[in-house]
């Protein structure tokens, strides 16, 4: 399974760019700062997936 | 005492059948023991997930992906990597092996282990660490299945190791092991409902030994001593190989005892 | 969560001894062997070839626990011979009937993997 590392969330969270979702209708990403209404901008569609992390993630193969 | 003798009745691609005579019942099973579970192999053991947006969870993918029979032939040469001096792992204790797919088309796309590639092995020409595949014109084991736009990017470290540390390190499928078919030994006691005899089928094996005389005298002294054993593996090593490595597993384990007892009694005067 | 570590089933520890050897206060040229991170495999095979010496007049293992992966031998043999020597033997004999084991497997093999 994961490795035990637990990672903090970095002080100062508000991020240069916005955070990337998934739109749950039209698959469209969508990028999202703090603040920003939830909504899909391709099909207003309201909920919205979070993207998988970048980060890879190592398991133990048994 | 005699010899013990080996008589190989059948070499196969998969199994080799044995009949071993003149041995202790204790030695063969100890033998069948190693061969199932102490002979080092090369299996995958870290997966590094970089894309997977399969069906499969990443647990699940690893854990199938750990499953797949690798080539161990030159495992000897391997390293543990508990043993290795290098930092977490290198090219003399692992194998790094990459898998990609991508899914372009509308139609499902299979992965099969037949995909996997392995890196660049420092060492010439080696097939360490290959999965192994039956024969050229089947593509191996299924791994995944992938829709359209559905992606496995994966990176596998495949270590040397044993199957008591894990299953997927054994490199036998199944041993088959007997002795006494005619059951003259009396070791077991057939369930029957009118004639045990007539009931039970036949081993293949009863043919290689005397049936018993109905008016013979039952032989308390008498002690198993022909075995009939087939090995079959998985296609990691060779049957005749896992035998012989085997056999040396358990020669190093013996010495090693020996060699334990004569430094404890260098130490202590008794 | 509470699983030990699989390695542990044969890796020896530091500070730990693979063969540990105490006599039995009891009776005379008589002791209690423990052997650390094996099992039956060695065990079973050991104690049956020590009752083959004819030297030898008790000889017998038992796993402890199955929890722990190490088991207890118990040898008493004659005056004049020792426990530990007979089970040295013991380990030899087996090393020699392995040997020509593996001898003759292999001149069978490639006899009849020529036919195949």
């Amino acid at each position: 399974m994961n490795r035990e590392s637990f990672v903090p969330p970095s002080a100062g969270v508000s991020r240069q760019n916005g955070v990337r979702y998934l739109c749950a209708s039209c698959a469209a990403q969508v990028s999202l700062t703090k603040g920003e209404p939830v909504r899909c901008k391709e099909c207003g569609h309201r909920v919205l997936y979070k993207e998988r992390s970048r980060r890879v993630i190592q398991f133990e193969a048994r | 005492m005699a010899e013990p003798e080996v008589t190989v009745r059948k070499a196969g691609k998969d199994n080799v059948d044995v009949v071993l005579e003149n041995m202790d019942l204790s030695l063969v099973n100890s033998m069948r023991r190693v061969f199932l579970s102490e002979i080092p192999t090369v299996a995958i053991d870290l997966v590094e997930v970089e894309a997977n947006t399969s069906v499969l969870a990443d647990e699940f993918l690893s854990h199938r992906l750990g499953l797949i029979p690798l080539d161990s032939s030159l495992a000897n040469e391997l390293e543990y990597t508990r043993d290795c001096d290098c930092e977490i792992y290198c090219d003399k204790c692992s194998v790094v092996l990459t898998l990609n797919a991508v899914c372009n088309t509308d139609s499902t796309l299979d992965v099969y282990s037949s995909d996997i590639n392995v890196a660049v092995p420092a060492r010439s020409d080696d097939s360490i660490g290959r999965p192994i595949q039956s024969s050229t014109d089947e593509r191996g084991i299924l791994i995944a299945r992938l829709r359209k736009n559905q992606e496995l990017r994966v990176k596998c470290i495949a270590k040397k190791g044993i199957a008591k540390e894990h299953a997927k390190w054994s490199p036998c499928s199944g041993i088959a092991f007997e002795y006494d078919p005619w059951n003259k030994l009396k070791h077991t006691d057939l369930w029957y409902e009118v004639d045990a005899d007539k009931e039970w089928p036949k081993s293949k094996n009863c043919d290689y030994e005397e049936p018993p005389n109905l008016h013979d005298k039952f032989d308390y002294n008498a002690v198993p001593r022909k075995f009939y054993m087939n090995v079959e593996t998985t296609g990691q090593l060779k049957p005749d190989v896992v035998f012989e490595r085997g056999i040396h597993v358990l020669e190093t384990k013996l010495a090693e005892i020996a060699l334990a007892l004569s430094k404890a009694e260098e130490e202590t005067d008794w | 969560m509470n699983a030990p570590d699989r390695f542990e089933l044969f890796l020896l520890p530091d500070g730990v001894e693979k063969v540990t050897v105490s006599p039995d206060q009891r009776m005379p040229n008589a002791a209690f062997i423990k052997f650390e991170r094996e099992d039956h495999t060695l065990g079973n095979m050991l104690v049956k070839q020590l009752q083959q010496d004819p030297r030898v007049l008790y000889a017998a293992y038992k796993v402890e626990h199955p929890l722990f992966a190490n088991f207890v031998m118990r040898v008493q043999t004659e005056d004049g011979y020792t426990p530990r020597d007979a089970l040295k033997n013991a380990c030899q004999t087996l090393i020699v009937q392995l040997k020509i084991i593996s001898r003759k497997f292999k001149e069978g093999y490639s006899v009849m993997s020529m036919l195949e």
